[in-house]
């Protein structure tokens, strides 16, 4: 079947095109061709009136298909598919025609080539319309069941958010307790409240949403297939080998003979078999490392039937219209030697120092010795211009000044030096540079090429800065302590693989649009938030967290969501059931099924199909069809393409 | 070069009480008029060597001798670190140390010997009084005084300021102000020796003077001089203290003196650092430049806050000054292109080193240098008079 009744129109665009290309030449190329009904040219196509002249076209000339030659389709095609479906007509019988771009401004000093180039792409799309079918969205529903991946601070106030919108969550979480890095850290910016308190708020409100939050801890997802509307999540939850209550927790912990160094203190303390981070951690239970445990049985002697070391894992399976990734970042570690870490005792990390100061009360100690004077050395691993890290991670000098003046507050006669490249502490955090300026911290500037170097002299470090603010004299600063203050890390999570998200250039997850669609990926039905995107400090993230809940929402609320029908389609009488094109497709979207007599044929999942055409471009009998791209308009497209003018 | 972070403390007690809140933007080198021009460090340098504690450095930096203590620098610092303030702590530390330059010695002796910059015997400085047709009293004269006129030392010893002496207290004397001088009891009100880094001279200046105040039982203090000023009102306990113009301000307002003849000049007035900066007195002296018949006021391109300074401060009113840049010249020069016929001053050293300046540059021809209180004198009793 051929379209022959097609209305075609040129636009002037207020001279933007008509000043290059001759618009009326165009038109009289065209208008006799035998599939052209009626031909014009209009000032402003996408102007109400230009509109309504294709609506009333569409009932005047009973039309069968539109041509719009105008701008990109990236500005106007849904203009005119709208017009073109209010006229009576299916929106996919219309094609636009960039002779703006691609003619008119590029070619701004050969009026005439650009006149004759507009005619040969009007043809063309004259001569795909012709041949174009009817064709409609594709329906996906969606059920308000969303995954969300890691339980820090950005899961967590996204997994309440969804909840508060009666959005069933299934919170999952590798360890075996929920907080993240936030519950680590020592008075976190703004408030200078601490890490956990302020975790705590938020396992407050999650208990409260217990029947929309299911929450895995200890928990992997294992496989994770679909596509949006319908993801099927496989998570093993590990055993915790405590599987009820005791009032004598404690005792256990207190009769655990195994001691190992605490990770959330990063070793600065050690830890039971069976323990709790912190005071306050959530779950409620402990949790028993295996690892370590040697199963002696101190503690089933205390908790009875409250610990069960034999106790296996489990797997759980469901169903999720969309997933949200909130996995979060690792704190960069920095190599052996590196400003003299691991190389002299008493240089540490930011995190490590933040954990101390948690733990040292009254005087700032490090094993055993009082600390009186620190360095902080910034830029650990960050700004590196060809090197590891070539992005600035942001948080860290804002944190820095934080611990420095939290360190300030807590112990007396600190002397505090910041050995730094730029403060960029940006936006309200300005006032923290300020505040450690007057509160007598001092400031010495490094530049790259020479950078600060570490030193042991007896039981003091000596920072050596060629400090730029002395006019790049050499300044050698005795220090008991070395704070390097390091950026974020993206984390790599099997679960980036299984649903093949995107990265940046840094290696964090990429959104589709920083701009304009911040919280999407790619991938139809995963969004992300927080630091697995980008670094970020608390508040960012948590800001983030609740715009991707909110985005989640615009998905699962409505009960369903329309994709383009630009797909393959599969001609199952030329299918031979070759297979050439299953591994060729990028998302999977083909599986070869068995159908009645036994022969095979490729199928194509509608939902997960990206239209890429990679199968039809594979297929030997060209049995695989792009629609709104077949190969018989593509055929005629290249035909009318190359035809005298 | 090791840190010892216990001078910046150490600093705090001489003064430098801000000195950690600098944050080396180099403001204050940008805006200091003196800093030399292929050596553009001063004073941010100095600042930093006290916040690492670079003692060595600090003591034996010539150019902590260049800052006339103008307060350009203090008044524009975003930290409000007052650098000035720092350079003056700087030169106490080396003159606590015992190495005073040898061109600050002469005004120092002689302040300590004669109680003036100039090393004129104290015992003259009543003498100006005898020259006076309307000689002001002393405490001993009306012992019932309200006001002090403290009359300080340029206006004691230095013959142009005399002259603008004898005319203050003819005013003072025809509004009937109750007031005396301490005649050669007076002493130095010691602002500029403190300035100078002399903060042991400047306390015994100070109890001497509180002793001879209190003598006198004198509560309120009046004086010409914009540095006795700052210094008794900011840095003295317990005084009423009133700039001269400010009375003079208030009498032509109440009618006191009235300005009846017309001074047709066209005059610049440039600001005293010690009014202007350190005691926000920018309009008073144009306020009184105005009412005077005939004056036509206008302004050289860096006045008020952004005034050049004339050179005088921090006791370079005598000491020879080490810098290349002298201001007084390039302040003339800067009067003199206004096209005004008289440079208007409303302090003695201003007088001194401008009336100097306007030589040098050779532009005497163009313009005079005279004090405010000499036009407002002309004013009320005529050109011959004036």
């Amino acid at each position: 079947m051929v379209n022959d009744r097609i209305g075609v129109y040129i636009c002037h665009c207020g001279g933007n095109i008509s000043d290059v290309v001759d618009v009326y030449k165009v038109v009289e190329a065209v208008k006799d061709m035998p599939e052209v009904a009626v031909a014009r040219e209009y000032m402003f196509m996408c102007s109400d009136p230009g509109q309504k002249l294709i609506e009333d076209d569409i009932k005047n000339y009973n039309l069968n298909g539109v041509v719009v030659a105008s701008c990109s389709p990236h500005l106007h095609e849904l203009t005119f598919r709208g017009a073109v479906q209010r006229g009576g007509l299916n929106p996919y019988l219309f094609e636009q025609i960039n002779i703006r771009e691609h003619s008119a401004w590029v070619h701004k000093h050969e009026p005439e080539a650009a006149t004759e180039k507009a005619i040969r792409l009007v043809r063309s799309g004259i001569a795909k319309v012709s041949l174009a079918r009817e064709l409609s969205t594709i329906r996906v529903d969606m059920e308000p069941k969303v995954l969300v991946v890691g339980a820090g601070i950005a899961g967590i106030r996204a997994a309440l958010d969804l909840a508060k919108a009666d959005v069933e969550v299934y919170l999952v979480e590798k360890q075996p307790f929920i907080g993240g890095r936030v519950a680590q850290g020592y008075g976190a910016y703004p408030s200078g409240r601490m890490g956990s308190e302020i975790i705590k708020e938020l396992i407050e409100e999650l208990k409260k949403e217990e029947s929309k939050i299911k929450l895995f801890t200890n928990a992997e997802i294992k496989s994770l297939g679909g596509t949006i509307g319908k993801f099927h999540v496989v998570v093993q939850v590990n055993p915790r080998y405590v599987v009820g209550n005791c009032s004598n927790f404690n005792d256990a912990i207190e009769k655990c003979p195994i001691e190992v160094p605490d990770e959330f203190n990063y070793g600065l303390t050690k830890r039971k078999a069976i323990y709790y981070p912190y005071e306050g951690a959530y779950p409620e239970l402990p949790v028993i490392d295996m690892e370590n445990c040697n199963k002696c049985g101190e503690c089933v002697k205390i908790c009875g039937g409250a610990i069960n070391l034999e106790q296996e894992a489990e797997t759980v399976e469901f169903d999720v219209s969309t997933i949200v990734l909130a996995t979060g970042f690792n704190p960069y570690e920095p190599k052996e030697g590196e400003f003299g870490y691991k190389q002299f005792e008493g240089v540490i990390t930011l995190p490590v120092f933040e954990r101390l100061m948690a733990l040292s009360n009254g005087k700032l100690t490090y094993n055993g010795k009082e600390v009186k004077e620190i360095a902080f050395i910034y830029c650990v691993g960050s700004r590196e211009k060809d090197g590891e890290h070539e992005y600035c991670s942001r948080y860290c000098c804002t944190a820095t000044l934080n611990a420095s003046l939290a360190a300030l507050e807590k112990y007396n006669d600190l002397r505090i030096y910041h050995i730094y490249r730029d403060i960029r502490a940006y936006g309200k955090y300005e006032r923290y540079y300020e505040e450690a300026g007057k509160k007598g911290e001092l400031f010495l500037r490094y530049v790259p090429e020479e950078p600060p170097v570490v030193e042991k002299e007896g039981d003091k470090l000596i920072v050596k800065v060629k400090d730029q603010l002395t006019f790049g004299e050499e300044i050698e600063l005795p220090v008991d302590m070395v704070v390097l203050s390091v950026g974020m890390e993206p984390r790599n999570e099997d679960v980036f693989q299984m649903l093949r998200v995107p990265f940046s250039r840094d290696g964090f997850l990429q959104e589709i649009h920083p701009k304009i669609r911040p919280v999407e990926t790619a991938i139809g039905g995963v969004l992300i938030c927080g630091t697995c995107q980008a670094p970020r400090d608390t508040v960012e993230t948590t800001a983030s967290a609740s715009a991707v809940a909110a985005k989640t929402e615009t998905y699962t609320l409505k009960g369903y969501t329309e994709l383009e029908p630009f797909i393959a389609e599969v001609d199952a009488e030329k299918c031979t059931g070759c297979g050439d094109c299953v591994p060729e497709c990028p998302t999977e979207a083909i599986e070869l099924k068995e159908v009645a007599g036994g022969e095979k044929k490729a199928f194509i999942n509608e939902v997960l199909c990206i239209g890429c055409g990679a199968c039809g471009g594979i297929c030997p009998e060209e049995a695989i069809n792009l629609r709104g791209y077949r190969y018989d308009q593509l055929r005629k497209m290249i035909d009318a393409m190359v035809e005298e003018v | 070069m090791r840190v010892n972070p216990t001078l910046a403390t150490e600093f705090k007690e001489l003064g430098a009480a801000k000195v950690t809140e600098c944050f080396n933007c180099g403001n204050c080198t940008a805006i200091c008029p003196v800093t030399p021009q292929n050596n553009g460090t001063f004073p941010r340098r100095l600042i930093r060597y006290i916040q690492l504690g670079l003692e060595e450095k600090v003591l034996n930096a010539p150019e902590v001798w260049l800052c006339l203590t103008c307060a350009q620098c203090t008044v524009t610092c975003p930290r409000e670190a007052y650098p000035s303030e720092i350079m003056v702590a700087i030169r106490k530390d080396i003159i606590e140390s015992g190495m005073c330059p040898v061109h600050m010695r002469d005004f120092l002796n002689n302040l300590q010997k004669q109680r003036n910059p100039w090393g004129i015997g104290k015992f003259k400085r009543d003498q100006w009084r005898k020259k006076a047709d309307s000689p002001p009293p002393t405490v001993k004269e009306n012992p019932e005084f309200e006001w002090l006129w403290f009359v300080d030392c340029a206006h004691s010893f230095d013959n142009r300021n005399i002259e603008v002496s004898k005319k203050i207290a003819r005013l003072l004397n025809d509004i009937e102000l109750n007031y005396a001088i301490l005649g050669r009891e007076e002493g130095c009100c010691g602002n500029d020796a403190r300035k100078a880094g002399e903060e042991g001279l400047f306390l015994l200046l100070k109890e001497e003077n509180e002793q001879i105040f209190a003598k006198y039982g004198v509560e309120r203090i009046v004086t010409a001089s914009p540095h006795c000023y700052n210094t008794f009102k900011n840095e003295y306990d317990g005084y009423d203290v009133k700039l001269l113009l400010e009375i003079i301000y208030d009498a032509i307002k109440s009618g006191a003196l009235t300005l009846k003849h017309p001074v047709n000049k066209k005059v610049t007035y440039h600001d005293s650092c010690y009014l202007g900066r350190y005691n926000d007195i920018y309009e008073l002296p144009r306020e009184i430049l105005k009412l005077i018949p005939g004056v036509e006021l206008v302004e050289m391109p860096r006045n008020r806050r952004e005034a050049l300074c004339c050179g005088g401060g921090a006791g370079f009113v005598v000491s020879e000054y080490p810098g290349e840049i002298r201001p007084n010249n390039l302040r003339a020069k800067e009067a003199a292109d206004t096209g005004a016929e008289v440079l208007a001053v409303a302090c003695p050293f201003c007088m001194i080193m401008l009336e100097d300046g306007v030589k040098v540059q050779k532009v005497d021809d163009k313009i005079v240098v005279r004090d405010i209180i000499e036009l407002v004198y002309e004013s009320v009793y005529g050109p011959e008079e004036g």
